[in-house]
């Protein structure tokens, strides 16, 4: 526990404290409710109670994902040789490159060859393949759907034949998927994936959160305040990501601190884009003129009508299991902190 | 007379039942004085998943099987 604390600093730079959670909030709040990947499955549900279920099922499992992507280093850190010596010579990767050493990325696999043999190392291996595959697979369909149903059905042809629509969602589908490989090329040489899938994430999901609660939760909301108000988001995430490219010296200013690390620039990206966007859209909607409630119903909350979702028990309830998810999210955060 | 619908469980049932019996042939091979050059190969690693993937996968099959469940 002790090594795994030791472990955290050294890559966080310094313990986290209060202030820090709140940027958390919004990107995860914001994949949850705005990420397409997400929302199309709750879409696809038979019933308003697996609707509900399927985020809290997901939340449940997601917060295993730190077993698979943290543990492995963890243990591989711990391991010694008789002597004393480490088992694994890990190195970063722009060493790796030049020296031909194991990188840090390269830990799940060589701790796989480690304990299995022929056959469960096959099986170890399809399992990640196949949770990369599932991934890749929902993003593709959730770009597909996308423009198909919501830009190009909606927007550019709206008289088209059900035949017409299936063939452009194939294609999209085929370009889709051309498109992700070529990005796959601009972001090899990026520094960590994941710095990108989190600017991207600042840009477009933070100010687009906003924009949702507000429309869903709000009934003064009005048109004008929701477009103003996504694209100030956007725009001030996209300017200040450019403002630290061009001046280093900016992320102290984002970040609210002087010992704030490359990571931690895109989750205050996310948190003033957010912010940027709900006063944008709040300011704006109270100089429009107000949407009549008549027109909310079945799109704003406090004026559509709830249909029961038919959970007699208990057990049978999407808000029992979201508490016990949360508990159990804490107790997580509580013990691993 | 009409088509059994087939559930995706049963899909995934089929699918990892095999799994579990390719890995329960290889797991008993290494039982028998063939154990792999792998660290804690004595623990027999591909046996017990092999079991516990057998077993699970074989109730999955049959509870999901066309004739007695719909997808709906």
């Amino acid at each position: 526990m002790e090594h795994a604390r030791r472990v955290q600093g050294q890559s966080d730079g310094r313990a986290l404290d209060g202030h820090r959670l709140w940027p958390g909030f919004v990107i995860s709040f914001g994949y949850w409710t705005t990420d397409f990947l997400v929302v199309q499955r709750v879409l696809s549900a038979n019933s308003l109670r697996s609707a509900k279920m399927a985020p809290v099922i997901g939340a449940a499992v997601k917060m295993a994902v730190p077993l698979i992507v943290i543990l492995p280093g963890l243990i591989a850190l711990g391991l010694h040789n008789a002597d004393g010596s480490m088992v694994f010579h890990l190195v970063p990767g722009s060493v790796a490159k030049a020296t031909g050493q194991h990188s840090y990325d390269d830990v799940l696999p060589l701790m796989l060859i480690r304990y299995c043999g022929p056959g469960l190392l096959g099986l170890g291996i399809t399992a990640l393949i196949a949770g990369f595959m599932s991934g890749m697979a929902g993003n593709i369909s959730a770009f597909s759907t996308v423009w198909t149903h919501d830009l190009y059905g909606a927007f550019i042809n709206k008289k088209a034949s059900d035949r017409h629509y299936v063939a452009m969602g194939r294609w999209s589908t085929v370009i889709g998927m051309l498109v992700s490989i070529a990005t796959a090329y601009l972001v090899m040489n990026a520094a960590s994936i994941m710095d990108y899938v989190q600017a991207l994430f600042s840009f477009f999901i933070a100010p687009l959160f906003g924009t949702v609660i507000l429309g869903m939760l709000w009934k003064r909301a009005t048109r004008a305040g929701g477009f103003w108000g996504l694209l100030c988001g956007t725009v001030a995430s996209i300017g200040m990501f450019v403002w630290v490219r061009i001046n280093a010296d900016g992320l102290r200013y984002i970040a609210i601190s002087s010992d704030a690390r490359p990571m931690a620039e895109n989750l205050y990206h996310a948190l003033w884009s957010w912010l940027i966007c709900v006063g944008v859209t709040v300011i704006v909607s109270l100089m429009t003129k107000p949407i009549p409630t008549a027109q909310l119903s079945g799109l704003v909350y406090g004026v559509t009508p709830l249909p029961s979702d038919g959970a007699a028990t208990l057990w049978q309830k999407p808000a029992f299991w979201a508490v016990v998810v949360i508990v159990v999210f804490f107790i997580l955060n509580i013990v691993f902190f | 007379m009409a088509r059994a619908k087939l559930s995706i469980w049963f899909f995934c049932g089929i699918l990892m039942l095999a799994d579990g019996v390719v890995l329960l042939g290889q797991g008993i091979f290494e039982h028998f004085g063939h154990a792999p050059a792998t660290v804690l190969a004595n623990l027999q690693p591909t046996l017990w998943w092999a079991v516990l993937l057998t077993l699970f996968e074989t109730f999955y099959t049959v509870r999901f099987r066309p004739s007695t469940h719909s997808v709906d």
